[in-house]
């Protein structure tokens, strides 16, 4: 059944949407962190997507299904200077009462956020599309 | 289960080879590799039906308690049962409408 192959490249897009979005809220959470296990603030991270591709395209489908779609590929930390920021009560701040603080642009991350919204919501309407075409196929002969 | 015997459909070779090649379905049935029967096909494709309503059950569970499944997981399991099913159904149907067929004929 290819079809259902073809819900499953659909199924790895809203998996690999679904992994930026939680990073996108890791960021936004964390946008005001200043001790991380590494030490320093908390640096900005992003998803890195890769294609998936297996290529036993040939010969019959049967339970085989061929893996198609996207993942994660690596999750890649930005190398941003942090912000400087003067708050002598902060516990973290330095003698001269500097705070290093991440460097998270809150914009970039709402933008961000639609984004994957909107990329989750066009796998999902493919794979209903998918899906309609399935129900279509078995209406054949129905007259 | 399914008793297809009474239909005499065992013996109807449905390999897709045969109609391609253009070959009869007495040379196929007699030929070195035994064509899948139509019982065979329908028992796995039951059999596939049945797999994917139990993997559905089971990301269900696994969401509900608070397992690892995540929800896009578990509806597109259930959409996929729900394509077997219907499919399966399909199938039923057809055979059911030939039963009737052949019932309807008049020796």
């Amino acid at each position: 059944m290819s079809l259902l192959s073809a819900m499953d490249t659909s199924a790895s897009g809203l998996m690999a949407e679904k992994r930026r979005m939680e990073l996108i809220a890791q960021n936004v959470a964390n946008i005001e962190t200043t001790r991380t296990t590494e030490g320093g603030p908390y640096k900005r991270k992003v998803a890195v997507f890769r294609e998936v591709l297996d290529n036993q395209l040939s010969g019959n489908a049967g339970d085989k299904f061929n893996r198609a779609g996207v993942e994660v590929a690596e999750v890649i930390t930005a190398e941003k200077e942090p912000l400087r920021v003067y708050d002598p009560q902060h516990p973290d701040a330095d003698q001269d009462g500097y705070v290093l603080k991440p460097n998270i642009n809150l914009a970039d991350e709402i933008v961000d956020s639609i984004t994957a919204s909107r990329a989750y919501s066009a796998n999902v309407t493919v794979l209903n599309t998918t899906k309609e075409m399935a129900v279509k196929a078995l209406s054949i002969g129905r007259g | 289960m399914l008793n297809l015997n009474i239909f005499s459909l065992g013996s109807i070779p449905v390999s897709p080879g045969s109609l391609i090649n253009g070959k009869s379905t007495g040379e196929t049935s007699q030929g070195s590799q035994p064509a899948a029967s139509f019982k065979d096909v329908l028992a796995q494709k039951l059999e596939q039906a049945n797999a994917l309503q139990k993997q559905a059950d089971q990301l269900t569970e696994s969401f509900m308690t608070g397992g690892e499944a995540d929800i896009h997981e578990m509806l597109i399991a259930m959409e996929k049962a729900d394509l077997a099913l219907r499919e399966t159904v399909e199938i039923r149907n057809k055979l059911v409408d030939a039963y009737k067929e052949i019932e309807k004929m008049q020796i």
